[in-house]
């Protein structure tokens, strides 16, 4: 307990003396005495680090972990290869920052945040890029912050096939700030164009559509942002940042923002722990994105623009980000993107060639997909994968009832052949 | 200054390695049509230059500050058992997880006077916007037109700005005099009062003031960023408030570096439990954890999953470590530190 309470400045009595106090039990003298906390309230003994490490080992080894298990479970946080170099550069850093440091004081770290700002600026096509975001959340609230400042309207449009986790956090944040949140209906599993003019009517200030979207489908990014400037309404993408290593850029397809969970290069699952999120704007809209962003000087030197230290809470994580990409290089996200696409094909496939499961959609996807199971409830073949030491996929029916005994399978370049075989030949089972 | 990365030479050669899958690449005929036009420029490099890279970026990290080292923290954090948890595994493939965020919350509860905690909210606004988003829940339900929030004379920009935000009005006020006007508070739905080391002369009327405000049926809302010098000596529960909210990490020093945890704790007594963000984890007469999102009267999830799941592992860690006694005398050395800190710079 001692080597938690270093105090380096002066001694305890030095202070105590200074302050003209006897003892540290006069700083509570003023609390009401009826309030004052008289017993201690209920906390085991304190534990030694070897104890600590049982007591915290035995709880994490009542999870499952995708360490051990073979994991078809995406919907937002993938099970991705994570190179050994990435966490070892993180966890020194970490180390190096120990001891009460200020990550936005690190020029290297700085760095770091710099060059993976233009990393994205590379993988989106925007022209600036935030990396420091506080989760989907965040990203979310900051893209809707822009478009109603922006457009001095209060209404949001969001596609039905966006992720319900990131939809409920805008409904949190519209009913809070009393702007008007509408749905956009979807049709085959995608955004319908004529879906988005409805719902944009003529007082929206921003179109809220996902590609891949929440279903691994593809939307037709280009259609959609089309038509919301038409309507002179803006229009934001979240983007899944691997699958951009493949897939068209909110750049090239002219969305105005783009957001995206940082999570599919290089974070750990951490039972959905943010890691950095990112957003992404032309040049006309940066001025609202400054707060947070690593800018090189002249003289060569990185500062971070920060009006508040939260801008600096997912620094770290930025910098697992850009040592991910650096380690995979251009040719490696590309060839790690491609295996996520052939192996979902590959899978799709081999589930809906046995009779216990049907497409859903006739719509092309990357890395996930949706498919109907027609014999049992997804639910006990998802029970039933556990005992075959596999995870499988999200349930769609709590979200989207709509769509039945829905399964929501994900399968990233981690996942074989035998593991799809096994997969199939056990969830296809009729027992 | 640093080379940038862009300016390594390109390796020669295949950089990264992939797992072996035993899966043929398909075309990318189909998709062909959605595929990017131009190409991401990034560096390929080895894993040596990489290595080199980094390695000299990270030389001058190394910071001196009067915290202690929590590497066993750290490391509890990166189980394989925990840093290989999916969000969406059911309850019976992630028991563990679930018990330790309960059980963090349940010592919470016990160490402050609460009924239940939630640690969905983000770090630093999150907490303000979550006790807010209560706030105007509860005058809703009980079909109160109530827009005045009080709030302290130094009341910090962010609070106010949030204040205004969700269409509430903030009305300054010295806690540690105020005189509250009984006929004004039928428009008031709620105080945002902090409780400071510094302030500890303010402690007894902040109790008497509290009392009022909760006879008016007013929420008393406590920003209890300063908790970490009262641990072991004062509960905000037993001083009337009817809500906390902090940022973790300033509570408890579970963080490597300023801004590391994205992670608010957010308490209420019984009267506010209903309007918690979902999901609430619960325990069935089996013993068994399970997420609960069958809250009618929540204001609803207030971030993706489940909050920051790995600073809560710290934050379990420390308390176990620390045990009662700990985190007591911590909270002493804290108050001290506070005094003579304000001290020195008077």
């Amino acid at each position: 307990m001692n080597g938690f309470m270093l105090n380096t400045n002066k001694s305890t009595e030095e202070m105590l003396e200074k302050l003209g106090l006897s003892s540290t039990d006069e700083i509570y003298g003023t609390i009401p005495e009826d309030v004052r906390l008289r017993e201690p309230f209920a906390l085991p003994e304190a534990l030694g680090e070897y104890d600590l490490k049982k007591v915290m080992q035995n709880l994490a080894g009542r999870n499952i972990s995708a360490g051990d298990a073979v994991c078809f479970l995406g919907a937002g946080v993938y099970d991705h290869f994570v190179p050994s170099i990435v966490n070892k550069i993180s966890g020194y850093a970490s180390f190096g920052l120990n001891g009460g440091g200020n990550a936005s004081e690190s020029q290297g770290i700085l760095q770091a945040v710099y060059e993976l700002q233009i990393y994205m600026q590379q993988l989106t096509g925007m022209e600036a890029v935030n990396t420091t975001l506080n989760g989907m959340s965040g990203a979310l609230e900051k893209a809707a912050m822009i478009a109603l400042a922006e457009s001095g309207k209060k209404k949001i449009a969001v596609s039905h096939s966006v992720n319900p986790e990131y939809r409920k956090c805008l409904e949190t944040y519209c009913k809070a700030f009393d702007v008007k949140l509408v749905e956009i209906g979807c049709a085959d599993g995608v955004s319908s164009t004529d879906e988005l003019i409805k719902a944009m009517g003529d007082d929206c200030a921003l179109v809220i559509v996902q590609s891949p979207d929440y279903f691994g489908n593809i939307e037709d990014m280009e259609a959609l942002a089309l038509k919301a400037h038409e309507n002179e309404t803006l229009f934001a993408a979240i983007t899944d940042p691997l699958s951009l290593a493949l897939l068209q850029t909110p750049g090239e397809y002219k969305a105005d923002i783009t957001i995206g969970n940082g999570q599919p290069l290089g974070g750990a699952l951490l039972y959905g722990t943010h890691y950095f999120a990112y957003i992404g704007v032309n040049d006309n809209l940066k001025h609202y994105i400054e707060d947070g962003i690593v800018n090189m000087l002249s003289d060569g030197k990185f500062t971070l623009n920060s009006k508040d230290s939260c801008t600096s809470s997912r620094i770290l994580s930025a910098l697992s980000g850009a040592v991910y990409i650096s380690a995979m290089g251009s040719e490696g996200l590309r060839a790690a993107a491609q295996a996520c696409y052939s192996n979902a094909y590959y899978t799709f496939e081999k589930l809906t060639a046995t009779s216990a499961f049907k497409p859903v959609f006739n719509k092309l996807f990357f890395r996930e997909f949706a498919v109907k199971a027609t014999k049992k409830n997804v639910n006990d073949i998802n029970n039933r994968m556990l005992d075959y030491g596999m995870i499988g996929g999200v349930a769609l029916k709590n979200n989207y009832p709509e769509l039945g005994n829905a399964w929501l399978v994900a399968v990233t370049e981690k996942r074989s052949a035998d593991e799809v075989e096994l997969f199939v030949k056990e969830a296809s089972r009729s027992i | 200054m640093n080379k940038m990365i862009f300016e390594y030479d390109a390796h020669e050669g295949k950089t990264y390695s992939l797992p072996k899958t035993a899966i043929d690449n398909r075309s990318f005929a189909p998709i062909e049509k959605y595929m990017r036009k131009t190409e991401a420029k990034l560096p390929d490099l080895c894993e040596y230059q990489v290595a080199e890279h980094f390695k000299s970026l990270l030389s001058d990290t190394a910071c001196t500050g009067d915290k202690f080292l929590n590497n066993i923290f750290d490391d509890m954090s990166r189980l394989d058992g925990f840093t290989g948890v999916h969000p969406y595994q059911l309850p019976d493939a992630c028991q563990g997880a679930l018990e330790l965020v309960f059980t963090l919350g349940h010592m919470l509860c016990d160490m402050f006077g609460m009924k239940q905690f939630t640690f969905q909210p983000s770090s630093v606004t999150g907490g303000v916007l979550t006790a807010l988003g209560i706030i105007k829940a509860y005058a809703e339900k009980q079909r109160k037109n109530r827009k005045v929030i009080l709030v302290s004379e130094d009341a910090d920009e962010a609070l106010l700005s949030y204040i205004e935000k969700s269409g509430f009005e903030a009305k300054k006020l010295d806690f540690g005099t105020a005189e509250l006007d009984k006929e004004e508070l039928s428009a008031v739905a709620g105080a945002v009062m902090e409780i400071s080391p510094l302030k500890t002369r303010d402690l007894s009327h902040i109790f008497d003031i509290a009392a009022i405000l909760r006879d008016n049926d007013c929420i008393v809302c406590c920003d209890a960023n300063k908790m970490k010098s009262f641990i072991g000596e004062l509960r905000p529960g037993d001083m009337g408030f009817d809500m906390m909210y902090f940022d973790v990490e300033n509570v408890f020093e579970v963080a490597n570096f300023e801004g590391e945890c994205d992670c608010a704790a957010l308490g209420v007594t019984d009267k506010l439990s209903g309007f918690m963000p979902v999901p609430a984890i619960e325990i069935d007469d089996e013993e068994q954890y399970y997420l609960s999102f069958d809250k009618p009267d929540s204001i609803g999830k207030v971030n993706d999953f489940y909050g920051d799941f790995s600073c809560l592992i710290k934050t379990i860690s420390y308390i176990l470590s620390l045990g009662f006694d700990g985190l007591k005398e911590k909270a002493h050395l804290n108050a001290l530190q506070e005094k003579y800190g304000k001290l020195c710079s008077d």
